[in-house]
């Protein structure tokens, strides 16, 4: 004769253990989303950061194109830094504003974040896309034509 | 009180790892924020040092430790800064010994690189052996330019 309340424990187990589980894995992917983002986000600024240390002449290329050169920088800059990135594809960068001394630029970047190369795919069947943004003035001073 | 155990058991591992996570990612962000501070040091012009010149147009790889350093000494507790001779990649993961991390500064074409790798030291010191956390992160910069 079954005694009263058998299998309760194991009917507790079921129910909460996919729970654990699942808490578990998007404890790990959010933890290697955030990383994602900080990497994004540090190759968006420094490709930035080296769009303004770029000459401010409009024509400096040669093909009177403004901000070629810069941007250029910027995205040898920001394309370099996410190949580093285990994690992470580039997909898409660009950078536009005022390119004279004294201007503001900003800077996009996006990336695929790759769940597909770690064991969260068995949980997130995607690799989603992110992006990044960020702002940088050329000085005033220096850059500028004699 | 057998299943209490079992609780109280569990709840301590579930903590102790999403403790470590958090510990370890807050490490690793750092680590790429201190990359980025030191690369963009390293890509500019080298000052005067003692008896050589100032020149604009060669980066100043060696500048590029100390911010870095600064960073990271905040969250790398017990853990040993190593600075590799400027112009030099660091070892091999596998070569870097536990509790070091090798911060290196070398030109790739015109872009200037900074590496931070290494296995930091962990709280709880034990656990490394089980935990085999590491960081790698490289960072670069396109060289900075001076006109004539």
């Amino acid at each position: 004769m079954r005694r009263p309340g058998s299998g309760q424990a194991l009917v507790e187990t079921a129910v909460t253990m996919p729970v654990l589980v699942a808490l578990f894995f998007g404890f790990v992917a959010a933890g290697v989303a955030a990383q994602g983002y900080v990497d994004l986000n540090t190759a968006v600024y420094l490709a930035a950061a080296s769009n303004v240390t770029a000459p401010a002449d409009l024509a400096m290329d040669g093909s009177g194109q403004a901000g070629m050169m810069a941007n250029q920088y910027a995205y040898d800059t920001f394309d370099r830094t996410v190949a580093h990135d285990s994690l992470l594809v580039g997909k898409g960068r660009s950078c536009s504003g005022d390119y004279t001394a004294g201007g503001q630029i900003t800077c996009q970047g996006s990336a695929v974040l790759q769940f597909s190369r770690t064991p969260l795919s068995i949980v997130i069947p995607f690799d989603p896309t992110i992006s990044a943004q960020a702002s940088a003035v050329r000085s005033p001073y220096r850059s500028v034509l004699p | 009180m057998v299943e209490f155990a079992l609780v109280v058991g569990a709840f301590l591992l579930v903590t102790f790892a999403a403790v470590s996570a958090a510990f370890h990612s807050i490490q690793r962000a750092m680590a790429e924020t201190a990359a980025a501070a030191g690369v963009q040091m390293a890509a500019r012009g080298s000052p005067a040092t003692g008896g050589s010149k100032a020149d604009p147009n060669t980066p100043y790889l060696a500048g590029g430790f100390a911010p870095t350093q600064k960073l990271l000494q905040s969250v790398m507790f017990g853990t040993a800064i190593d600075q590799v001779p400027p112009g030099q990649q660091c070892g091999a993961m596998n070569q870097i010994s536990d509790s070091h991390i090798q911060v290196c500064n070398y030109q790739d074409g015109n872009l200037v690189a900074e590496t931070v790798r290494g296995h930091p030291s962990f709280p709880i010191p034990w656990i490394t052996q089980y935990l085999p956390w590491s960081i790698d992160v490289t960072v670069e910069m396109h060289q900075v330019s001076f006109q004539a």
